[in-house]
């Protein structure tokens, strides 16, 4: 394809960036391009000629790219050669060219060429004044549903993958006494000085490469041209230790305490998918002791009718194409300015070898040295002038001029028509204040420079460059070494000398304060005058909002979107507020700005999650026997993070079958549990056991060494929140046994009396829940088993139910609890956690001819469940007190120190006869399985909403018993023994139930105690 | 009380054999292997700091570390961890007898307790070592900050860790044993990149 707008030979600029060797295929909206390396999307789409690449939001006007940065309002596109690798909101200005890379229009359907859209958005435009989304919201509110479907189908404001992303991405922390935030020539002085004092410093840009605006003007630095300079910094910063440089990288936010993130773009600019091994995208999470911002500047557009066609583009921004790209994009030019600095596009477009209409200046005059230089190349300047308005559709056929009062508010001739197929604009420069406001800072207006600047909210913070409003080289060099030295001051380092490159001072006239082109028409009666290009907002709608009241700039915003894009208003919020002043009658500092907020360009998902994402998006904790259960074919289950075995399923089981033989062999045999998740809490010293009679509902003082009792932990609340088993190794050293999920919070509740309340005791608490692997042996023949592989004396009438023995198991020294969560005969065998897998195994070697069956979680709930056994969490929700679980028993009212929870216990709501209590259910139904969680009614014939009086907690299939078995939670329910409960299904069926003990199974506990 | 088996065929598996392994550890950019060694939590309150300090000294010959530093010879390593709480690197299966001469000679209000089945000890080195621990944890392990000797505790990717520098490009980093897989392929994938 011809690339008809890019220049060679001749009228090649001396310092474009992109290698004209170097051809590069790439698909815009389905059609294939070449473009060269070093271009963006932007400037190989305008080197062939392409005006459109969208559709507007709103009205479906065509739209072509205006700028040539991050603040980009119409060149956003959606990216991505195959499905798994589509972004939204990639900006064409930003984004390198590279082979194969695809594109399309977000903005535009069926495409952005054809008009279907523009017909349908003349159509929608009528149907969206002004604040459409609020009056829409109002009423009628059903019909919401319809506009917003209709709107997004306009609007397309691009997708996201279907598919997973097969890229990685990183998060990395950094640490740095100065980031620099932009390398443009502020950016680069002010990391030399600070890096050449010693400072750890990170310099970073958004673009591909450093350099800022210097890519794109023509001036001298220390006698060469500025590439030299660029290069030999860089250079330097690169060679000296403690310097980090970052390209493709966005500071996106500014958070409090000096907190940045930057975003890393590290093979966007190579292919559609990262390269093997490497991460296509990095979140830095920087400390930084200080911050320099060194941002630079937007330039404003005017704000002028029809200044939306595509041609209509930013002066600086042309000059960018054509210097830095090589690129002219037109024929034929019309500037528009308000100052001496956009002089520089018409006098490089003329040196590219094209023609330069006009330049019209909105001053009466303009400063000398362009002045001279317009001349000399012989180009027409009309002063007191602007462009009212553009004719053409879908690019620019001509400007219409007319001249201008001295304040800028009226036209005072007719207007003339200029030919022309390109207008740039230049109202001036913005300070890009954005990163200073992230955590609440109020720029502050300068009349001087017509622009708002960083105020001085960010106490670590230093701003230098465009950035704080300084535009002339020289004065940017000298300040940014200034502000370099000061920040290592800052930092508490020794400083240097300020040092700065030479350039020449350059004067220049004022600029004039214009935002918004008169036109003879009032901007509600003109053709539309674009402020928002990405959403469509007009100096008319902001003028409207005015007129219907909405006097806070904030308010203004939200009522005709202006600045709510993906570009967040980068090139319209100052010609929107000045708008929106001038209409209220105040001062642009007077009306204020609205609030940046973080990211300043979009951030990917991907970016943001680094690499906590598939295996890494949460912590899998493991047992030490886990590689056992996973060769055994075991299914797992999630408690808290821990990896439990869930049951274990032979071939061609259901998971009934499986919990039935595994129940089965438990209760005729043997079976096994892994146990290590339980949490265990070691507890030394002289009060522990004073500690515990605290911290525990029950009694602790006299619990002799060598035995375990269990103990319910409630909040000051009352209600129960942990219970486990604690026992006595020795007078001073106990160990407590937490659930599974929550041993992190019972230690911290330990921690937080003992440091908070009672630091007077002498106790420590440490968690051994690693140390120790532990597997509880159940069923009659336990002890049997166990005998072969220990030489602990096992005789129950010394080794009795919840005592404690130390000695060897399986060679390896244990510790032996006698306690049960089965009801069977049980022993809890601890070694320590490196020895666990092979002790487990022996038992196995020992255990085939007693049938030692492995169980997981789920079987374990049968089991206790069949014994009335609670478990916390799933019988109590933060709402149950130990009477309401019949566990009175577990309560010690006589202690002499206050336990945790006891005042509480008898407050009058404590007391209710009607709390809801634990019981168990038989339903009428032997193999009716209530789903846990139905609701219990009395009667089942109570029209809806019936009077529902508690909730199944546990329901099971109980093999061993033949019929199901359920715990329930009923108001009063102890006291309503045998009486008929319903549970009403969604399916319209009734389940009929017993209140009942909630011990199914030896009630009397004969065969724990055996 | 000795936790280690008299047969020495019995087989002790660390934390790192349940590694699942889908990642190998170490490239040529850095190394990342498990050390079998004793850990003994030592728990103190500043009144018997003193009595405990002798105590320790006579039997690791190691004096009570800094805030936030580790003091350490041939045989053992002392964390500091908290103002009451110090870790005990010993030799392999040697904790039991240590804790049992600590106890002797220590007085007064203390705890020592053995976790070496409950945590174990990896070292990290080489030229990436740094850039994988930041990829990893919130800290700044820039060696201005993190110099060697100096020991903390903190966040890691999404759990914790135990952290010294032993040199100029090696690390000390101990794991509890259930966390240890997730650090272990976190450390193996951020190391296998730039």
């Amino acid at each position: 394809m011809k690339h008809s707008n890019r220049i060679s030979g001749n009228l090649a600029s001396n310092q474009s960036r992109v290698d004209e060797n170097k051809q590069i295929s790439f698909e815009f909206n389905k059609k294939s391009y070449k473009g060269l390396a070093g271009d963006t999307i932007a400037s190989a789409l305008l080197a062939n000629s392409v005006d459109i690449v969208g559709r507007s939001f709103k009205y479906g006007r065509p739209r072509g790219i205006v700028t040539a940065g991050a603040d980009e309002p119409n060149g956003i596109l959606q990216l991505g050669a195959n499905e798994a690798s589509q972004i939204p909101n990639i900006r064409a200005t930003q984004q390198q060219i590279y082979p194969g890379l695809v594109c399309s229009s977000t903005n535009g359907w069926p495409n952005a060429e054809t008009d279907v859209m523009g017909v349908v958005g003349k159509l929608l435009g009528h149907v969206m004044p002004p604040g459409f989304y609020y009056k829409t919201f109002m009423a009628p509110s059903k019909l919401w549903m319809t506009y917003e479907k209709m709107i997004r189908k306009g609007a397309g404001l691009g997708r996201t993958s279907l598919e997973n992303d097969p890229d990685k991405y990183e998060n990395i922390n950094q640490f740095a006494d100065i980031l620099v935030v932009g390398a443009g020539p502020a950016g680069i002085t002010a990391a030399l000085n600070a890096a050449r004092s010693g400072a750890r410093v990170i310099l970073c840009d958004e673009q591909n490469e450093f350099g800022g605006n210097l890519l794109s003007e023509k001036v001298m630095i220390d006698g060469e041209p500025a590439q030299a300079w660029i290069d030999s910094s860089i250079t330097e910063l690169s060679e000296t230790d403690n310097v980090l440089l970052l390209k493709n990288s966005t500071v996106n936010g500014y958070h409090d305490h000096n907190f940045l993130t930057i975003h890393e773009r590290c093979t966007d600019h190579l292919s559609d998918n990262a390269p093997a091994g490497s991460v296509r995208q990095r979140m830095h999470r920087v400390r930084a002791k200080q911050v320099i911002l060194a941002a630079g500047a937007h330039e404003r557009p005017l704000v002028y009718a029809n200044n939306d066609v595509p041609g209509c583009m930013l002066a600086s921004s042309v000059t960018t194409y054509i210097n830095r790209y090589n690129v002219v994009p037109g024929r034929s030019l019309v500037l528009m300015t308000t100052n001496d600095n956009a002089y520089q596009t018409a006098f490089a477009w003329q040196k590219a070898g094209r023609h330069v209409a006009a330049i019209v200046d909105t001053r009466s005059s303009a400063g000398e040295i362009v002045t001279q230089q317009a001349t000399e190349l012989g180009l027409n300047v009309i002063y007191s002038s602007v462009v009212t308005e553009t004719k053409g559709g879908k690019r620019v056929k001509a400007a219409l001029v007319a001249t201008i009062d001295a304040d800028g508010t009226q036209v005072t001739s007719d207007a003339s028509e200029i030919g022309c197929d390109t207008i740039a604009s230049s109202g001036g420069w913005s300070p890009a204040v954005h990163l200073s406001c992230h955590t609440g800072g109020k720029p502050n207006w300068r009349d001087d420079i017509q622009g708002f600047v960083p105020d001085d909210f960010n106490k670590d913070m230093f701003v230098t460059g465009a950035g704080n409003g300084i535009y002339a080289l020289a004065d940017i060099l000298k300040d940014a070494a200034k502000i370099g030295t000061a920040a290592v001051k800052a930092c508490g380092l020794t400083a240097k000398r300020a040092s700065s490159a030479k350039t020449d001072e350059v004067e220049v006239a004022p600029s004039m304060p214009l935002y918004l082109a008169p036109h003879s028409k009032p901007s509600t009666r003109a053709p539309k005058q674009f402020v928002d290009f990405q959403l469509d907002v007009t100096a008319g709608s902001i003028e409207i909002a005015v007129n219907e009241g909405f006097e806070s700039i904030e308010h203004v915003k939200r009522y005709t979107a202006l600045g709510f894009g993906t570009d967040q208003g980068k090139s319209s919020n100052i010609n929107g507020i000045a708008i929106a002043a001038k209409k209220m009658g105040k001062t642009i500092p007077e009306t204020g700005t609205t609030i940046f907020r973080p990211n300043y360009t979009p951030v990917t998902f991907g970016a943001i999650a680094g690499r906590n994402v598939e295996e890494f998006f949460d912590i899998e904790r493991y047992s030490a026997m886990h590689s056992w259960h996973v060769e055994h074919g075991a299914l797992f289950e999630d408690v808290g993070q821990w990896k439990r075995p869930w049951y274990f399923p032979k071939a061609g089981e259901s998971m009934q079958d499986t919990l039935n033989r595994e129940c089965l062999a438990t209760r005729e045999s043997v079976g096994i549990l892994d146990a290590s998740t339980l949490g265990k809490i070691d507890i030394q010293g002289p009060d522990a056991r004073e500690f515990l009679n605290r911290v525990y509902t029950n009694a602790w003082l006299k619990l002799p060494v060598g035995r375990c009792r269990y103990g319910l932990m409630c909040r000051e609340d009352g209600m129960v929140f942990d219970d486990g088993v604690t026992s006595c190794i020795s007078d001073n050293h106990f160990i407590m046994t937490t659930t599974s999920g929550g041993a992190a919070g019972v230690f911290n509740w330990l921690e937080e009396w003992h440091q908070t309340e009672w630091p007077e005791l002498e106790v420590y608490f440490n968690s051994v829940t690693d140390q120790w692997a532990t597997m509880s042996l159940s069923g009659p023949n336990a002890r049997k088993l166990l005998a072969e592989i220990t030489d602990i004396d096992l005789n129950p009438e010394t080794f009795k139910f919840m005592d404690l023995r130390e000695g060897e198991v399986a060679g390896v020294p244990a510790r032996v609890f006698r306690i049960s969560f089965t009801g069977e005969q049980s022993y809890e065998i601890n070694v320590q956690a490196n020895y666990g897998l092979a002790v487990w195994e022996k038992l196995f070697e020992h255990g085939e001819k007693y049938n030692l069956t492995p169980y997981g979680t789920e079987t374990m709930h049968v089991l206790r469940a069949e014994k009335g056994f609670i478990i916390v969490g799933q019988e109590t929700d933060g709402s149950m007190m130990p009477d309401d679980l019949d566990m009175g028993w577990a309560v010690s009212r006589n202690k002499e120190f206050n336990f945790l929870g006891q005042r509480s216990m008898s407050r009058t709501d404590s007391v209710r006869e009607d709390r809801k209590q634990l019981v168990g259910l038989r339903t009428k139904d032997p193999k009716a399985v209530a789903p846990e969680g139905s609701q219990i009614v009395f009667d089942p014939e109570q029209e809806i909403p019936m009077t529902m009086v508690g909730h199944v907690t546990s329901s099971y299939y109980s093999a061993c018993l033949g019929h199901s078995i359920a715990m329930a939670v009923v108001k009063g329910g102890l006291k309503k023994m045998g009486e008929t409960v319903f549970m009403p299904q969604a399916d319209g069926t009734n389940i009929e139930a017993e209140i009942c003990s909630p011990v199914f199974y030896d009630p009397k506990g004969d065969r724990q105690n055996v | 009380m000795n936790l280690h088996p008299k047969n020495a065929d019995m087989q002790a598996h660390h934390s790192m054999y349940h590694v699942s392994r889908k990642h190998e550890a170490g490239n040529e950019h850095y190394a990342l292997t498990e050390k079998a060694v004793g850990h003994l939590i030592i728990r103190i309150p500043e009144k018997n700091l003193k009595t405990a300090a002798k105590a320790i000294k006579s039997v690791t010959k190691l004096a009570i570390p800094k805030t936030l530093e580790a003091t350490s010879n041939k045989d053992f390593s002392l964390f500091w961890l908290s103002p009451d709480e110090l870790l005990l690197i010993t030799p392999e299966k040697t904790e039991a007898d240590i804790e049992d001469k600590l106890r002797d000679k220590m007085e007064g209000h203390f705890a020592i307790v053995d976790v070496t089945g409950g945590q174990t000890l990896l070292e990290l080195s080489g030229e990436r070592a740094e850039t994988i621990l930041k990829k990893s944890t919130i800290y700044d392990v820039h060696e201005s900050n993190f110099p060697i000797g100096k020991v903390v505790t903190t966040k890691f990717a999404q759990s914790q860790i135990i952290m010294t520098r032993v040199s100029a490009d090696g690390f000390q980093l101990i794991v509890r044993r259930s966390f240890s897989d997730y650090i272990w392929q976190w450390m193996v994938d951020a190391g296998s990149r730039v």
